[in-house]
């Protein structure tokens, strides 16, 4: 009854259209009223207390990290180096596209941000070469959700806060799958592109061009070097190899390339903060609608109900990922990572899987949603920057969302592609 | 009242802009302390703590003055009569003003709580309340906010919407 009202009074408020992280707020509010004599005080004591955590800082700090690399140039010279090396092949600027959006993700912990940074050079450098422009678009809109899977990644600190998991676990483990993922990207660019033929620039860069290039980018190269060694090595807390980016991308926009001015800056902060404040407080809420959960000890109920269907560890897990990926498609993944993580790890535990792995395919769920119509956030920055339709768009996403759906079975299945450095 | 408006507007955002440079500064000099020369500063985690706090509550209402709050707009496809869907957007504000009124209320209490236990933090010892009001100020703010929004709404419901309808520059 009490998770009918909870989950019942969330959906109302969210089909009209109130903001989400206010959505949760009032339906824990509506289930304290209706059902228990909790004091009321606990939602303004969460909501606080739930924001009141060091790891967290790292999201506007990887957020204006990001920022302060597109504004100062670093995500073009990546584009002229990788374009130099492949950019004649079959399919060359689309792979282009994805390993930039690859390395980008290694420098910023957001999906949106890789899609717009990214985006911006290298859908209309696709046109111009003669790809189909609804498929660059969407390709770029999918590759942008390896942002989010590649360390550092902003959703991954949330869950490792909400769970308990090692943050710097979480970000070892999300390496691989995120290559896996710009990898299954190419296959899937390649075939496209054999097939209708796109082929990229007319003649191949020399050796002496792609040196060039490779210097012009050596300090966008250098710093996911700075950032994951930092991390994996020790020598960093997430939060600190943030600050320490941040910092980083700062002195190379405005000293090394010299493209980062006061209004650029300026404006990378104001963003920074801006997407902070949509976003982070609902961390606040989330935990007070978490924890009116555990008291009402709602997940194990779930997690009871689910394994009294079926006790099948498979059709579980493909349940939970359909589950998922319905959930990213229409909800935000920070209160969705928070609300659905003690409600699910439960369950997942029970069947074997290590809190690491489950966070790496929770994830990649709720990303996944990023890119699916049609509510993809980042079809809609790849829109947006493309003036491609979404309908157009949502055509040619079908088939990279099968191929990112086909690495994720990966990982819920095979747990040593997720455990294997720990 | 523009004027005001206008002035505090840029003043919460120079504000917010200055709290997150600061944080970087401060979690910035940490590391360099820490690991340079292996001495750490024992305030600075705390007060980037509460900062962020402040940053992340107060953003909320720089968030909704670029209407950048996160919504779920699958019903206005469904509906297609513009007059019916004034009508959900002003009932979706005013759940959401009632809601931040709430948040005010609760939070004021808990700030007073917090005041008469003069409650102090572990590290620099100061007092709880100020890291705690950030929750009232924050969603009255946003309450002020919405106030010409929803009047806006209610005054055009007869006429197509036209983009006016988020509300202008409060």
């Amino acid at each position: 009854m009490e998770a009918i009202t909870l989950f019942g009074s969330f959906f109302v408020l969210l089909f009209l259209s109130v903001p989400i992280g206010y959505a949760i707020g009032i339906s824990t509010l509506v289930s304290l009223l209706i059902h228990s004599d909790i004091p009321l005080l606990m939602i303004a004591q969460n909501s606080v207390a739930g924001v009141d955590s060091f790891p967290l800082l790292a999201i506007p700090f990887f957020m204006l990290a990001g920022n302060l690399m597109s504004s100062g140039g670093i995500a073009k010279r990546l584009v002229n180096f990788f374009e130099s090396c492949i950019g004649h092949k079959t399919g060359g600027l689309g792979m282009v596209t994805v390993v930039v959006c690859m390395f980008f993700a290694a420098i910023s912990g957001s999906a949106v941000a890789t899609v717009s940074a990214v985006g911006a050079f290298m859908i209309p450098e696709m046109v111009s070469h003669g790809y189909n422009k609804s498929f660059s678009a969407a390709l770029t809109a999918a590759a942008g959700t390896i942002g989010v899977i590649i360390p550092p990644s902003i959703p991954f600190v949330i869950y490792g806060v909400v769970s308990g998991t090692s943050i710097t676990d979480l970000f070892t483990a999300g390496f691989l799958p995120g290559i896996m993922m710009g990898a299954a990207l190419m296959l899937v660019c390649y075939i496209v592109s054999k097939k209708y033929g796109y082929k990229g620039k007319a003649e191949k860069s020399t050796w002496n061009e792609r040196w060039i290039a490779f210097k012009n980018s050596f300090w966008a190269i250098l710093s996911p070097v700075i950032i994951l060694g930092g991390i994996y090595s020790g020598l960093f807390t997430p939060t600190e190899a943030a600050v320490i980016s941040v910092v980083y991308s700062f002195i190379v926009g405005v000293f090394v390339y010299g493209e980062l001015d006061m209004k650029g800056a300026y404006k990378s902060f104001k963003d920074a903060i801006v997407v902070n404040g949509a976003t982070t407080f609902m961390v606040g809420l989330s935990t007070a609608f978490a924890a009116y959960l555990t008291m009402e000890q709602i997940p194990s109920m779930i997690a009871n109900t689910i394994i009294s269907i079926t006790d099948n560890g498979i059709v579980i897990l493909l349940l939970i990922n359909l589950f998922l990926l319905v959930v990213g498609m229409f909800i935000d993944n920070i209160p969705a990572t928070i609300i659905l993580s003690p409600i699910l790890l439960p369950v997942v535990k029970s069947l074997g899987m290590s809190p690491v792995t489950f966070g790496i395919m929770l994830t990649m769920n709720l990303a996944i949603g990023f890119c699916t119509p049609p509510y993809g956030i980042n079809l809609f920055v790849a829109s947006a920057i493309s003036k491609v339709s979404m309908e157009d768009m949502s055509k040619q996403i079908m088939k990279m969302i099968l191929a990112l759906v086909i690495v994720l079975m990966l990982i819920t299945f095979v747990p040593f592609l997720t455990t294997m450095f720990m | 009242m523009n004027k005001i408006t206008n002035i505090y507007d840029r003043l919460e955002e120079y504000l917010l802009v200055g709290s997150l440079i600061f944080n970087v500064i401060i979690v910035f000099a940490q590391v360099i302390m820490r690991s340079v020369f292996n001495y750490s500063l024992s305030w600075t985690e705390e007060l980037s703590r509460y900062i962020f706090i402040w940053q992340t509550w107060l953003g909320t209402s720089t968030a909704l003055k670029y209407n950048e709050h996160i919504k779920v707009e699958l019903i206005y496809s469904f509906v297609k009569n513009e007059k019916i869907q004034k009508i959900i957007k002003i009932l979706a504000y005013l759940i959401w003003f009632a809601f931040c009124l709430f948040l005010t209320y609760i939070g004021l209490k808990l700030t007073q709580s917090m005041l008469s236990r003069n409650a102090l933090s572990s590290g620099m010892r100061i007092p709880l309340a100020f890291v705690y009001i950030s929750l009232p100020i924050s969603s009255i703010l946003i309450c002020l906010r919405l106030i010409p929004k929803i009047f806006i709404n209610i005054k055009n419901i007869n006429k197509p919407d036209d983009g006016t309808s988020e509300g202008g520059n409060i």
